[in-house]
């Protein structure tokens, strides 16, 4: 399996809050793409939190929320993205996978 | 395992009744495991020849995203069962099972090469369908309770989880 290579990080441009930020700060969450879903399906995620997308599966995916769309991700490989509101989740490749992101 | 050859036979008796698109003549697999393997990859390199047809062919977006989508997921496919074929040590042999889709495989792009427009997008999807329900059928109840190496089984099962998604995929756009 290929291990992680250089991480992208996007942001969502114009729109990063900049509002009342956690005591705890921003945290940085693993998702996995496997088995043609978005895994967990549910995590405690607030506003201003980054998400590793990270894919399990055979075939590559891409991830497209809140706009924005990752480049193709072979297995193994990672990307990341600052949270904002969350919403729908899709891959563009495959139209039966889709999930969705609930953002506190 | 010799116990698994009359399960294989009759699973490929039952797809050459079922799906007479895509009859698959019944031949004897002495080499189990690497003639499977063969037959495989040979079906993924069908559905790529496929895909660069329509890519070549159609004007609907749609139809155009769902080739690039068999060639990115067929390519990566075919490419881990090499590396594990590599790794292994092994061989995949030719038959004539593989042989003969080819075949059929060619007479079906020149079929489908004469078509243009909606009549190409129509019959290319409408193919695809009928392709990937015949692959996941043979696959799901003939390959898969055949095969003997537990790393070879568990990459056809990651397939066929794959082959599943492009049915539903192409069942949407078949119409």
């Amino acid at each position: 399996m290929r291990r992680k290579l250089p991480m992208v990080v996007a942001l969502a441009a114009g729109m990063v809050s900049c509002g009342t930020v956690p005591a705890a700060g921003p945290v940085s969450h693993q998702m996995i793409l496997e088995d043609f879903q978005f895994r967990p399906q549910t995590r405690d995620i607030a506003a201003g939190d980054s998400l590793i997308w990270v894919n399990n599966d055979l075939v590559p995916h891409a991830v497209t929320m809140e706009g924005i769309t990752s480049p193709p991700l072979a297995r193994g490989e990672r990307w990341g993205m600052l949270i904002v509101k969350g919403g729908p989740l899709s891959c563009p490749y495959h139209p039966d996978m889709r999930g969705f992101l609930q953002v506190e | 395992m010799k116990s698994k050859r009359p399960m294989l036979l009759a699973a490929l008796l039952a797809l050459t009744t079922l799906t007479a698109t895509y009859a698959v003549p019944l031949t004897p697999a002495p080499g189990g495991d690497m003639e499977i393997a063969h037959i495989a990859y040979t079906a993924g390199q069908i559905d790529i020849r496929y895909a660069h047809l329509a890519l070549a062919i159609s004007e609907d977006e749609r139809v155009r995203e769902f080739a690039q989508t068999m060639i990115r997921d067929h390519s990566a496919i075919n490419e881990a069962a090499i590396a594990l074929l590599t790794e292994l040590g092994a061989t995949p042999v030719e038959n004539d099972t593989s042989r003969q889709l080819m075949q059929q495989a060619s007479a079906k792009r020149d079929e489908l090469s004469s078509l243009r427009g909606a009549a190409f997008d129509t019959a290319y999807m409408q193919n695809e369908l009928a392709y990937h329900r015949f692959v996941n059928e043979t696959v799901e109840t003939a390959f898969i309770p055949a095969v003997e190496n537990e790393r070879f089984r568990d990459l056809l099962k990651s397939a066929l989880r794959t082959f599943k998604a492009h049915e539903g995929h192409a069942a949407r756009l078949a119409g």
